[in-house]
């Protein structure tokens, strides 16, 4: 088991399982609906430089996802 | 009968649609193509139903005004179709199972079903359609494999019997795949690599310039060998040796009736296509001898863009830079849609989740976002004058861009989301679909376009020939001469460009003007005010008071743009 970060924390390539999505209703819905909730497991893509975004990979398919609201994913790295 | 088709976005609903009903629809490689409905009729029984193509959605708790739209289309739908992406079961059931607690009628299509050999998942279809008590049938929609069977289940579609509360459906979701997916290993392909590549934070970069680039040479390349190679030697060579004849047929070069058919005959090149400004000659050739070569070459680049999945991806890289102006990724694309066509573009920002964004994203297109059509006017009159000149229009446009985007989103208070967006994988596009959709929308076009570019050289020809626009300029005086340093005769150009953009820019081309009055011309002609189908479109969409205010903020850059330029670009004679 690995330890509790932020998705924007965690290197591109890492394997992680979502802990807790924080934020607002709206976006915590969407996220959800997406695919990244508590429990799911998603592998890390890409993070763009300077706050970019975060592009994760969930059942071979792939989310982007703003700086702010992946600093809002919690993650533990496996 | 209201028959409704719901499903994510991007996986296939639109091509399910245009085959059904005959009805045609863009569809392309990215979530969010289809923003508003599509409405066709199929043969139903003894009579016909509705057939209705809802935008995508991820979830019935709407988050954007697209997701509203089919949100208020189940209410009355009498059968639901339920598109599911077969490469993607999972994120797809999560809308499936809430659908089945609608209790309406119900059948669900696994869409891209070819697509599931590829990337190595089989699908127990009978399990799957036995757990959720509706029929299950999969479709390769771009084939029409298994349409026949859809239908034949639509007839006899069951009213679901299993309702989940929300926190129940990510469990239900995973064990319904369990059971009924297998996945297999596979190797990465060619498009796995181009993937990771695209988004990565360096070659990404790289990739994008290089694209955007290509797409800006191919347009060019495109563009200027249909002017070159097809319709200019036709307009020079064979149309135009009709002018003269005609003109004789119509009482002489100077009659009424020649001088708004073919317009100003000049004794040194008689009837000019360019300039003469008569129905038959301006008219005719701006639409297919100027705009309608570049449009094809546009939409083709576009076409291309869209239908391999690039767009999302450039959405991603560009993330960053668009929240300089207070947007976030996703709105690249109705920027470069608007590209084309401000319409489309201002619909596209139907995706964005807040009001101040699509606030802005539509202020920024109506402004500073030139459409094809204007694009290949200015390109025409300014471009053989030199490049550097046609670059300074270029850059004004993005300055103001930049400039109001800047003050917008720091003026603009509310609720400002960030970019939430599925990556839909690389897909090889197919020419078929790529050349069907590019002759959807030249057609558009020249619906669009002919009567009202018509139109507008009908009223420009009568403002001149009974004296009117004299009148009209010297009302004008103090902006058109005093601000903007344009001769009065340039007021007709600046009004008619509300009918259509492209119609203003070729009025400018009799009235030689001096280089830099072309700039200014060009640029005020692009920001100063939206053409009438942007106008109402943008009224629709931000509602009367949104509208006066985008309207207010386009009229005072668009004074001040004209000003500086005017002000600033020397004489260039």
């Amino acid at each position: 088991m690995g330890s509790k970060s932020t998705l924007t924390e965690v290197k591109s390539g890492t394997s992680c399982k979502v802990l807790e999505v924080q934020g607002g209703r709206n976006a915590v819905s969407r996220l959800e609906a997406l695919g990244i909730h508590p429990g799911v497991k998603l592998l890390k893509k890409s993070q763009l430089i300077g706050h970019g975004p975060v592009t994760v990979e969930i059942n071979s398919h792939q989310v982007a996802l703003g700086h702010g609201i992946a600093h809002k994913v919690l993650v533990e790295t496996l | 009968m209201k028959i409704l088709l719901v499903g994510n976005p991007n996986v296939g609903k639109s091509v399910i649609f245009s085959r059904i009903t005959g009805h045609c629809v863009i569809a392309s490689n990215y979530p969010g193509t289809t923003v508003d409905y599509s409405m066709g009729c199929i043969k139903w029984g003894d009579g016909t139903a509705d057939y209705i193509d809802a935008p995508g959605t991820y979830d019935l708790l709407a988050t954007c005004k697209a997701e509203e739209v089919t949100n208020d289309l189940l209410k009355d739908a009498d059968l639901v179709v339920n598109v599911i992406d077969a490469t993607n079961l999972e994120r797809n059931l999560f809308l499936t199972l809430q659908l089945l607690g609608r209790k309406i009628p119900m059948i669900a299509v696994l869409n891209l079903w070819d697509e599931t050999r590829h990337k190595g998942i089989e699908i127990d279809v009978e399990k799957l359609s036995a757990i959720l008590g509706v029929p299950v049938i999969p479709t390769i929609a771009l084939t029409g494999e298994g349409f026949d069977r859809m239908i034949e289940a639509m007839k006899n579609a069951p009213v679901p019997d299993r309702s989940f509360e929300r926190e129940e459906l990510w469990p239900e979701v995973g064990r319904i795949a369990a059971e009924v997916q297998t996945m297999f290993h596979r190797h990465h392909t060619f498009l796995d690599r181009l993937e990771d590549l695209s988004i990565h934070p360096i070659s990404g970069l790289i990739f994008a310039v290089a694209v955007l680039c290509s797409a800006f040479f191919a347009v060019r390349f495109i563009g200027e060998s249909i002017i070159n190679f097809i319709t200019t030697p036709i307009f020079k060579n064979y149309y135009s040796l009709f002018f003269e004849p005609l003109s004789k047929l119509l009482g002489g070069h100077e009659s009424i009736l020649s001088r708004i058919i073919l317009g100003e005959y000049l004794p040194s090149q008689g009837y000019n296509i360019e300039s003469s400004m008569g129905l038959l000659t301006t008219g005719v050739f701006v639409v297919f001898g100027v705009v309608l070569p570049y449009i094809i070459a546009f939409y083709l680049a576009l076409g291309f863009l869209e239908d391999i999945g690039y767009l999302p991806r450039l959405a991603v890289m560009l993330d960053n830079f668009m929240h300089i102006v207070g947007l976030h990724g996703f709105s690249v694309i109705p920027m470069f849609l608007a590209m084309g066509c401000n319409v489309p573009g201002i619909l596209a920002t139907r995706s964005l989740e807040s009001y101040q964004q699509r606030f802005i994203a539509i202020t920024l297109i109506s402004i500073a976002v030139p459409c094809a059509a204007l694009q290949a006017m200015i390109v025409g009159v300014l471009g053989h004058r030199g490049f550097l000149y046609v670059l300074i229009v270029y850059a004004t446009l993005l300055s103001m861009w930049l400039i109001i985007g800047l003050l917008l989103r720091r003026y603009v208070s509310g609720y400002n989301p960030e970019l939430i967006m599925e990556i839909p994988p690389y897909r090889l596009p197919s020419l078929r679909s790529l050349f069907f959709k590019l002759w959807l929308r030249v057609k558009h076009f020249l619906i669009d376009a002919i009567p009202f570019v018509l139109v507008g050289v009908l009223i420009a020809d009568l403002l001149v020939v009974f004296h009117i626009i004299d009148f009209i300029g010297v009302i004008f005086t103090p902006v058109i001469r005093w601000a903007w340093g344009l001769p009065n005769e340039a007021v007709s150009a600046i009004l008619l460009g509300f009918l259509r953009k492209d119609i203003g820019v070729a009025l400018l081309s009799p009235l030689n003007l001096t280089t830099r009055q072309l700039i200014v011309a060009c640029t005020v002609l692009s920001t100063f005010f939206p053409c009438v189908a942007t106008f109402a479109v943008m009224t629709k969409e931000l509602g009367i008071k949104g509208m006066l205010k985008s309207v207010g903020i386009m009229l005072v850059a668009a004074f001040l743009a004209g000003s500086i330029l005017n002000l600033i670009l020397p004489a260039w004679n």
